[in-house]
């Protein structure tokens, strides 16, 4: 059920999204520019519909006790990031050529290699930092605050990854006009991120999850 | 380390939630193989003190030493299960995570009264056929501790004598428990050891 929440809240934010970029921009074409921010505006927002409620359900309901004596901290954390990771690559899938076609984005010299470097490297930091935020804040017990806490803990976390990625976006859909290196540079600094998050978020969600 | 055939030992434990002091001073052990009843009225912190002891939660003040205890099961009325998952869905998803036989699972349903019941949905259980479920949740991987909170809450007298054969083979088969109640003569039934907290029910 969660999961059939997850995915229906996140699809729903990109396709209604979609919808009214179609509507008003009616295939007229945009600036590459424009093209690579709406792309991780429209993923980031996608994300955080269905990602925010990861650990909170189970805080919630009271299952986080259980969980908490029959499964190991980073088994855990480890099964809620690849399927955050999974969700968040499906929608990359559904999104971006629907995004890009919306947009009347030019792709003859894309470099689609890429695009889908740019865009793993990109989901996978995007969905990690949003799991590792989520748990930091879902042992908050109000719901205000804990909405709060993950806005402020997310903002700071998450704006290099998103930076990187629409960088690396709009170097892989116009290699030409980006400067030499641009790409290969953002690959690095996602990859970076990526494994920075990642190490800390498992180093330290047991801190996090195990309360006593 | 907690002395030697103490499974677990605390001493001046102390809890309060904001400003409003719930229990301190509580000290105490669990002997292995004995089962250990903590009473008090409602409020008193019975299951607060639970948590600590399982560390689900700290306490403010006051040390518990646990020995290694591989296998703990747990009941309470503060934990839920899935409630869009099947009674069996739910017991097979904890044996497969806790790397449990998942042929357990038709086993305990049976003993807990729920072979029947074992494909509706948890959310579609009554107040009692959940407990059920979550003592079979408890007994999942055959725990050298069981904590259970309350455990015959909302349960019927068929319910209630499954709880007491459960704590009876429990402790003939060498292994502990700590059970929190407020009933005067479940304590009784149960209890090698007891531990008052707050002011008492009866």
């Amino acid at each position: 059920m969660r999961t059939k929440q997850a995915v229906g809240a996140t699809m729903l934010f990109s396709i209604v999204t979609l919808c009214v970029l179609a509507y008003l921009l009616a295939l007229k074409a945009v600036r590459l520019d424009v093209d690579a921010a709406l792309l991780w505006i429209v993923l980031f927002f996608s994300a955080m519909s269905g990602l925010s409620r990861v650990f909170v359900r189970e805080e919630e309901m009271g299952t986080a006790d259980a969980l908490r004596l029959t499964v190991r901290a980073s088994s855990l954390l480890a099964g809620k990031m690849l399927f955050n990771w999974l969700l968040l690559a499906a929608i990359e899938i559904v999104v971006t050529p629907l995004l890009l076609t919306v947009l009347g984005a030019s792709t003859s010299g894309a470099d689609f290699r890429l695009l889908l470097v740019i865009l793993t490297l990109g989901g996978l930091g995007l969905s990690s930092a949003s799991t590792f935020v989520a748990a930091l804040v879902a042992p908050a017990s109000a719901g205000g605050i804990r909405s709060s806490l993950f806005l402020v803990a997310a903002f700071t976390v998450l704006l290099p990854v998103l930076l990187a990625a629409t960088t690396g976006t709009l170097a892989a859909l116009s290699p030409i006009s980006a400067p030499v290196g641009t790409a290969s540079n953002e690959c690095i600094v996602l990859a970076s991120y990526d494994i920075v998050v990642i190490t800390a978020a498992f180093l330290l969600f047991g801190f996090v999850w195990d309360v006593g | 380390m907690p002395p030697v055939n103490s499974l677990i030992s605390w001493s001046n434990l102390a809890k309060g939630f904001g400003r409003r002091p719930l229990f301190s001073g509580i000290s105490g052990e669990l002997a292995a193989g004995r089962v250990l009843v903590v009473t008090g009225a409602n409020g008193a912190g019975k299951s607060t003190f639970l948590k600590i002891i399982l560390g689900l939660l700290a306490a403010d003040v006051g040390e518990c030493k646990r020995l290694p205890i591989e296998k703990v099961g747990y009941c309470a009325p503060s934990m839920e299960l899935y409630g869009d998952l099947t009674g069996m869905e739910n017991l097979e998803f904890f044996a497969r995570v806790a790397g449990v036989d998942e042929s357990e699972c038709r086993r305990l349903l049976d003993e807990v009264g729920l072979g029947r019941a074992g494909s509706k949905l948890y959310s579609s259980y009554s107040s009692g056929m959940k407990q059920r479920l979550k003592l079979a949740f408890a007994l999942l991987n055959s725990p050298d501790l069981l904590v259970l909170d309350e455990p015959t809450l909302a349960l019927d007298s068929d319910g209630t004598a499954i709880v007491d054969s459960l704590i009876a083979r429990q402790r003939s088969s060498g292994g502990s428990a700590l059970i929190a109640t407020n009933e005067e003569t479940e304590a009784t039934r149960w209890a090698d050891d007891r531990l008052p907290i707050g002011k008492q029910a009866w």
